[in-house]
């Protein structure tokens, strides 16, 4: 009998200290391959943003406008392009996750060799002023007012925006980022595109 | 005397009997009471905060949560830590640190689920109102809805109608969720936060949607400058909504170039807070046998409750009384260098929490006597199994004893709510020339100062929440 209450309060000891031993350690995703994969939040991650601007940046690549870029800069024309910024309409705090997406794609227009792309730190308080309204960034006419401004042919404008739902405990949120090529002179729309993708928190 | 001796026996053995059992019971009951729960860990900040000291209820914050300092996160969080970063970024925005209160919030938000009972069977609300305080707080949909609406307040402050408009997007995706979870009765806290989604979307550039947020504050009851705030907005920007067709006429004016707006949010007050209530039993079963209302004690369990009662087994029940804040009645004012705001009171938290607590009150306490119910009846199988197990009474007894402490542990009230939610939230509104301005906002005999930048057909918003 003794031997029962002894073996019972050592099972419980055991799983206490099981309970107990897990630490959280710091790593590094060189180390541990799969860290990136995993969500940890509805917010985006690195993986999202990339998914998202791959997506975006091969359509751009594929389609008329750059080919006409790369047609002009052959002829030894450029074509002056300003990425004017992604709005968040989104129900996430999401604004630095979107200048990191907004500094990839000046990277690699600006790496392109095809277009000139106008430094925004150059333009920072007519940006900071578009900021104050932001939905008007992305109006086609306040735009190609900016660019005009700017002195660019062309300005790049996207938003960001979600259907957020929620039923108890979880939720499902679908980001969908939409992005231009606005012609500054017209107000024309030269390409645009939207890629998706979704996020949640399931039981 | 022969008889006064076997008596006198009879009670030493029960003395004898009974010392282990008093012993831990005291000790028991010293720990019951020794963890006061949320309420005592809270007494420090509500107090500093209700006597208008946000710096030392800052401090009190900070040492609940285990950190030295604002910015500092605990390392190890544990199941009070996403209400009390509420209650952290409440004080922070009551010192105007805006951007640090807004960390709070956004990482409490993602954490605190809503309360949901629509089908509320009373373990149900028993589980949620005595054992879940070791899990994280469930907010109550009031509760909810109003994180994101104050936490609006700390963008819109700042003039960042970005972060203004996210937090006012997922106001509407709580208030699309709450709809469906709560009654009509719910509308009423809508009204405030539309309102704020309002402005948010105004101050973004977006007055389409801003009159739309506007027409929801109608549909909810409205607030007292909302009639003034889309007047200008409609007279500005040129948009309409069917909601307002009355007032366009009536009230429409040409724009003036160098004006620009102001709002005022004053919030004062203290909303009530949950304190730990022992109930005689008696009354208890009175209180909690209405049929009629959420969670009532069924016929069966009000016998086996009034079985247990008269053999002296219950005595008393816990549970969640809720208590008074502070009320600051309606003495608040605002005004410009001499010009008197447009003023009113937008929201009673106070009335929101009471009419919550109400609405559960009965199902609360039928669900501490089922609880207790359910403990008499585990300790007396707890002891009998100890018996079997180890052959020997008092070891039995111990067990026994063990399981009802955990019971009893198991059943002291859960005390959590948002205790540094402002009673009252007014708001003030009015037009001003574009320039520098002194905004003097008076709450009872207290008085602040605060200075603001109009910009010429923009809205700058002004928060005072230090005054309590």
């Amino acid at each position: 009998m003794k031997l029962r209450i002894i073996s019972l309060f050592a099972a419980i000891g055991l799983l206490f200290s099981l309970g107990c031993s897990g630490q959280p350690a710091f790593v590094r995703g060189s180390d541990v391959p799969e860290l990136d994969n995993f969500a940890l939040s509805t917010g985006l991650d690195k993986k999202d943003l990339e998914r998202l601007f791959n997506e975006n940046a091969k359509s751009l690549q594929e389609s008329g406008i750059m080919r006409k870029w790369k047609r002009w800069s052959m002829e030894d024309k450029e074509a002056s392009v300003s990425i004017s910024q992604i709005a968040n309409q989104t129900t996430e705090h999401i604004d630095g996750e979107l200048k990191t997406l907004l500094s990839k794609f000046e990277t690699q227009l600006a790496n392109s060799g095809f277009v000139r792309v106008i430094d925004q730190a150059a333009q920072l308080s007519l940006i900071e002023n578009m900021k104050k309204q932001q939905s008007a960034a992305f109006d086609p006419d306040n735009a190609a007012q900016l660019g005009k401004a700017i002195g660019v042919k062309y300005i790049i404008t996207g938003k960001l925006y979600t259907n957020d739902e929620k039923s108890g405990r979880e939720r499902r949120v679908q980001y969908f980022l939409f992005m231009r090529v606005l012609e500054v002179e017209t107000g024309a729309v030269r390409w645009q595109n939207e890629a998706n993708l979704t996020k949640g928190l399931i039981n | 005397m022969k008889a006064g001796r076997v008596r006198f026996v009879a009670d030493s053995r029960t003395y004898q009997r009974r010392r282990p059992r008093s012993v831990i019971s005291v000790l028991l009951a010293l720990l019951v009471t020794g963890c006061g729960g949320y309420m005592a860990k809270t007494d420090g900040l509500r107090k500093a905060l209700g006597t208008s000291a946000p710096n030392d209820a800052l401090a009190e914050a900070n040492k609940a949560l285990g950190v030295d300092k604002a910015e500092a996160l605990p390392r190890k969080p544990n199941a009070d830590t996403p209400l009390l970063l509420v209650e952290r970024a409440t004080i922070l925005q009551a010192l105007g640190r805006y951007k640090e209160s807004s960390r709070d919030f956004q990482i409490a938000d993602k954490q605190l689920d809503v309360l949901d009972l629509t089908d509320d069977a009373t373990g149900k609300l028993a589980k949620y109102l005595f054992s879940d305080d070791a899990t994280i707080y469930k907010a109550a949909p009031y509760e909810k809805l109003l994180l994101n609406t104050v936490n609006m307040i700390n963008y819109l402050a700042r003039g960042e109608s970005s972060g203004a408009m996210v937090e006012a997007r997922r106001f509407l995706v709580n208030r699309r969720y709450l709809e469906r979870i709560t009654d009509n009765r719910a509308k009423s806290m809508l009204a405030l936060g539309s309102y704020l989604c309002g402005i948010a979307f105004e101050m973004g550039g977006e007055p389409q949607q801003a009159i739309r947020h506007y027409g929801d504050a109608l549909d909810a009851g409205g607030v007292p400058v909302l009639s003034e705030t889309v007047a200008s907005l409609m007279s500005r920007k040129r948009v309409q909504d069917g909601r307002f067709a009355g007032l366009r006429t009536a009230k429409n004016e040409e724009p003036v170039s160098d004006i620009g707006y102001v709002l005022v949010i004053v919030q004062a007050g203290m909303t009530p807070y949950k304190i730990p209530e022992r109930l005689p039993i008696g009354a208890a079963i009175v209180a909690s046998s209405d049929p009629n209302r959420r969670g009532a004690l069924s016929p069966a369990d009000q016998r086996r409750a009034q079985r247990f009662a008269l053999k002296g087994v219950l005595k008393w029940v816990n549970y969640p009384k809720l208590v008074r804040g502070i009320s600051r009645g309606t003495q608040v004012s605002a005004d410009v260098e001499g010009q008197r705001l447009l003023a009113g009171v937008a929201f009673d938290a106070g009335v929101a929490a009471k009419t919550h607590h109400d609405e559960y009150k009965a199902g609360m306490i039928a669900a501490a006597i089922v609880r207790l119910l359910t403990r008499a009846i585990a300790g007396g199988i707890g002891e009998a199994a100890g018996k079997k197990l180890t052959n020997s009474g008092i070891a039995g007894l111990l067990i026994g004893l063990a399981v009802e402490g955990a019971m009893t542990a198991a059943d002291t009230p859960d005390t959590r709510s948002w205790v540094t939610l402002p009673r009252r939230f007014w708001l003030a509104y009015g037009h001003l020339n574009a320039g520098e301005h002194l905004v003097r906002v008076r709450v009872g005999n207290q008085a602040r100062m605060r200075k603001i930048a109009i910009k010429p057909g923009q809205i700058s918003v002004v928060n005072v929440s230090d005054i309590r």
